[in-house]
């Protein structure tokens, strides 16, 4: 068998300059495709990227639509806390009314002028955040007590001041205040919520 | 060394040497048991070692284009020598190479460009010091050279020398176990190649014109003959001394350029078996009559057609 035979290519250094830029060619070539696909993908991504931008704005305006259906909502239900803080303060005069209806149902021998004073002098009074529990007129209209409960004891003493300056022209004084702590504000006094009951004669 | 050439199609071979240019197709992708097809051949008189462009354009017309280029350089325009083989690695063989040859005297050798391959006897000859042929082409020529030929559309992948040429047809026609010479006279000399198993072992070329030949007298011819028979015959002995695995017992001689009657004056001489090369036991020549009929044809393309048969498998 014959050795393998050698030939002599003169072009060989050339050649292998050759072979440098073909690899240079094909790694430039990869290269590019690399980026084409790479690009291709970004691309992708890209357009995949923007319609999921357009998806979250449509889902972001049916938000805002349906948040702004919720804020009129809320706005109605504002509305509805500002009407029962409305008739939370009205309540105390409600209440004060009812108690004079209750005094006028229970007065004796219809003698409603003797109490039409003390009365009259009383309804004018309003103090935000108490409330009367009891009016008792007595004494042929001369004496007056007051139950109530209120928020805290200084409304309780603005309250025993206004109506002793109602009841002033009827000559008529009250001298008396009791104050107690209601049951829920004694149970909660540590959190100091300053709830009374009081007693005004 | 072939380095990066795997071609087994064939070959578009140009020949630079000699008054005239020379190409041929050689199809060397055959069907095994036949014989390398030559295609084309092509001769522009008229031209030196280095054509100018339009003369290579016009060559290239003639050849097959689809095959790779390669092309054959002139005697001149390379230096080819046997030097010891470096004991380092195939890696490493180029450097050595250049430092051997710089500790030489031959100066620096950065301008030049370098090729080699071994003459194989480790298997006969172990304990031999192993030698090695160096070819060595200036780097700034080469360089000059194939821009010029790229200029005119000509891109060589394989720049071929003369010897390994004529070594691939000697291969071709060699018979197991011999030693073959293989003489070819061109118009500056005399070549001559000895190969054993397909590898080149000596080559030797004398210096004859053959206008000198041609214009000689009988007597005068009878001494150039003589001469060339004494350097045939000395070169036999130095390789029955050196390589005396490879006996030659067998002279084969290229067809000539002109009848100058070596192959007659050799036959007579020498005490060896002298034949006449025949081209078509190595080559199909049925698609180029005109190189089938040719002596002279055939001489001039002798070259190129053995360096087309650097990637065929020929056995005879």
């Amino acid at each position: 068998m014959r050795p393998p035979i050698t030939h002599i290519n003169l072009l060989q250094r050339t050649a292998a300059v050759h072979t440098v830029s073909w690899a240079l060619a094909l790694s430039l070539a990869l290269t590019v495709i690399g980026t084409v696909v790479h690009g291709s993908r970004l691309r992708s991504q890209s357009n995949e990227a923007i319609r999921q931008r357009d998806d979250v704005a449509q889902q972001l305006k049916q938000l805002q639509s349906r948040m702004a259906i919720q804020s009129g909502e809320q706005a109605k239900s504002v509305a509805a806390l500002a009407l029962r803080k409305e008739a939370d303060v009205l309540q105390p005069q409600a209440q004060v009314a009812q108690a004079l209806i209750d005094a006028v149902r229970n007065a004796e021998g219809g003698r409603t002028d003797e109490f039409a004073r003390p009365l009259a002098a009383m309804t004018g009074l309003n103090e935000p955040g108490l409330w009367l529990t009891a009016l008792t007129v007595s004494a042929g209209g001369k004496r007056l007590e007051l139950q109530g409960e209120a928020n805290n004891g200084a409304s309780v003493l603005r309250f025993a001041r206004r109506a002793n300056e109602s009841l002033q022209p009827l000559t008529m004084r009250l001298d008396s205040l009791e104050l107690q702590p209601t049951a829920g504000a004694a149970a909660a006094s540590g959190a100091g919520t300053g709830a009374v009951s009081f007693h005004l004669h | 060394m072939d380095f990066g050439i795997n071609n087994n199609k064939g070959w578009a071979v140009i020949d630079c040497d000699g008054p005239s240019l020379c190409a041929v197709s050689l199809k060397t992708g055959v069907r095994t048991g036949e014989r390398p097809q030559v295609l084309t051949v092509a001769e522009l008189a008229g031209h030196g070692p280095d054509p100018d462009a339009a003369a290579l354009r016009d060559l290239m017309g003639h050849v097959d284009r689809s095959l790779p280029v390669l092309i054959t350089l002139a005697r001149t325009q390379y230096q080819l020598r046997v030097m010891p083989e470096p004991a380092v690695p195939q890696r490493e063989m180029q450097a050595s190479l250049r430092w051997s040859l710089s500790s030489e005297g031959d100066g620096p050798l950065d301008d030049i460009d370098l090729a080699w391959m071994r003459i194989p006897t480790e298997d006969q000859l172990p304990s031999r010091p192993r030698q090695l042929y160096a070819v060595m082409i200036g780097k700034a020529w080469l360089t000059a050279r194939l821009s010029a030929w790229r200029q005119a559309g000509v891109r060589p992948k394989v720049v071929d020398i003369r010897e390994t040429a004529l070594r691939n047809i000697a291969g071709a026609i060699e018979r197991p176990g011999e030693g073959l010479a293989l003489v070819s006279a061109d118009t500056e000399g005399v070549g001559m190649v000895f190969t054993h198993q397909g590898s080149l072992y000596l080559d030797r070329y004398i210096e004859q014109p053959l206008a000198e030949l041609q214009a000689a007298d009988p007597a005068t011819r009878l001494r150039l003959h003589e001469r060339i028979a004494v350097q045939l015959m000395r070169s036999i002995d130095v390789i029955g001394r050196n390589y005396p695995f490879m006996p030659v017992t067998r002279v084969v001689v290229a067809p000539a350029l002109e009848a100058v009657g070596l192959l007659e004056f050799l036959t007579a001489q020498l005490p060896l078996t002298v034949e006449p090369l025949d081209m078509n036991q190595v080559f199909d020549l049925s698609k180029v009559p005109a190189l089938a009929e040719s002596s002279a044809l055939q001489a001039r393309c002798l070259v190129p057609l053995g360096a087309a048969l650097r990637s065929a498998k020929v056995t005879v």
